[in-house]
């Protein structure tokens, strides 16, 4: 299945960098599946997956390398911590894993940036903007995260069948 | 049983292994890549060099496929109609900025020399081929890199105004930090009565006009351009146009928020500006 991955992580990655949102309605497609992975794959295929699209993220940004993989991650490693208490079966418990990990994430993000921009962050419009993609971020996970399901199941569906015929 | 062993050792300790492995990786990866010269250059090209030229052709694919949508079953005609009215309203607009501009320039006498060596510059066109449109940063990426004579720190514009900078040249590609970054400022002035400050960015879609005392004249409405101090950016070069002056802000200074020319979220082609700075080192 890392071959699927790989695919649909190309394909969100594609579309969030190809065709971006006004900034209010940023949805973070990559944090989603890295969260889908480690709910269905092997840690270690997740926590590969979290590097592969965290370098993509860090050279096609501006951020120094090793950043983005760090806030993607803290979305597998979030999972493995928060299943224990939450069940990622339901809506509501989806959403609000997804709303922690992203607090995790910013506050990653805000102390790493703190310690290596020379210049001062201000926090002001960053919170609002933080506040707003992680709401709609959070808000949209049942819906992605099914989307994301139901090709992974047409996937292997589709595979088991040229299998079968193979054989 | 000694594989067992280690099997059952494996899946005890899987999560921790993976978990000291990683974050020890990570923070390797990051104080590398905070080096000057960075060592993880060759990196960065190869992931760059492998993907980019497939986000050109899925860039190129979707283009065709708006385009054949757009143009054939959607609206035939009454979109290529609106395309037209909307450049030519864009263009009269440019036109009228400009010309406000030269007239400005011409009452205080400026050298004309310098001005024809400003707007004379010699330009590259490129294609956006992805962004970073994360809350952290804002940055796009261009088509065209060193092969056709970019370099960093060259601005890029386009028939909107300013779009951002160069930051980083690969062969082929080009990282241009956007206007609205907040690692983002430009010398800027009031078109009007050439009050002077810095235009930063704030991560939003909006910039700032920094460090305006409270009693200078600032309007909305007022087109803020590039000073040309620091050579970064060519002078009257549109940034923007102020959309709220708040003067009740504590301290000496006002807030004066601009919407830039620009609409970032919808940048497909571009020009490279190659400076007067760049053009002298080449002669």
């Amino acid at each position: 299945m890392w071959f699927f991955y790989l695919i649909l992580g190309l394909l969100l990655f594609f579309l969030q960098n190809l065709l971006p949102l006004p900034p209010p309605l940023h949805l973070d497609l990559l944090t989603l599946l890295m969260i889908f992975l480690s709910l269905r794959a092997s840690p270690i295929l997740a926590v590969a997956m979290a590097f592969f699209f965290g370098v993509m993220l860090d050279c096609y940004g501006l951020a120094p390398l090793g950043l983005q993989v760090g806030r993607l991650f803290l979305a597998v490693l979030g999972v493995k911590v928060l299943r224990r208490h939450l069940n990622f079966h339901y809506i509501v418990p989806q959403i609000v894993g997804v709303g922690l990990i992203m607090v995790a994430q910013g506050l990653f993000m805000a102390l790493l940036l703190h310690l290596l921009l020379p210049t001062p962050v201000n926090y002001q419009p960053l919170l609002r903007q933080g506040l707003f993609q992680l709401t709609v971020t959070a808000l949209s996970a049942p819906l992605v995260l099914a989307l994301l399901g139901l090709l992974e199941k047409h996937w292997s569906r589709f595979f088991a069948i040229k299998s079968s015929l193979a054989d | 049983m000694n594989k067992k062993t280690g099997f059952t050792a494996w899946r005890r300790y899987q999560v921790p292994i993976i978990l000291g492995i990683s974050v020890l990786l990570i923070f390797t990866l990051i104080s590398v890549s905070l080096r000057a010269p960075h060592p993880l250059k060759p990196l960065e090209n190869i992931c760059i060099n492998l993907t980019a030229p497939l986000f050109n052709v899925v860039h190129q694919t979707g283009d065709a496929l708006s385009r054949v949508w757009l143009g054939y079953f959607y609206l035939v005609g009454v979109q290529a109609e609106n395309e037209h009215l909307k450049r030519q309203l864009q263009e009269i607009q440019n036109k009228e900025i400009l010309f406000q501009e030269t007239a400005l320039e011409k009452e205080r006498l400026r050298a004309l020399l310098e001005l024809k060596l400003q707007t004379a510059l010699p330009v590259t066109g490129a294609r956006v081929i992805g962004f970073d449109f994360s809350i952290w940063f804002k940055c796009a990426f261009l088509d065209k890199g060193q092969r056709e004579g970019i370099e960093a720190g060259m601005p890029v514009i386009n028939a909107a105004g300013v779009v951002g900078r160069v930051v980083e040249v690969y062969p082929d590609y080009a990282k241009v930090l956007l206007l609205i970054d907040r690692s983002s400022a430009v010398d800027a002035m009031v078109q009007r009565n050439r009050l002077r400050g810095i235009l930063e960015g704030v991560g939003g879609n909006r910039c700032f006009l920094k460090y305006v005392e409270k009693n200078q004249d600032v309007q909305v409405g007022d087109v803020i351009v590039a000073s040309g101090l620091g050579g970064a950016y060519p002078r009257g070069i549109i940034l923007g146009r102020v959309v709220a002056v708040d003067k009740k802000v504590p301290g000496i200074f006002q807030e004066v928020e601009v919407d830039p020319g620009v609409d970032f979220t919808r940048l497909e082609e571009v020009l490279v500006v190659k400076t007067v700075q760049s053009v002298l080192n080449r002669q």
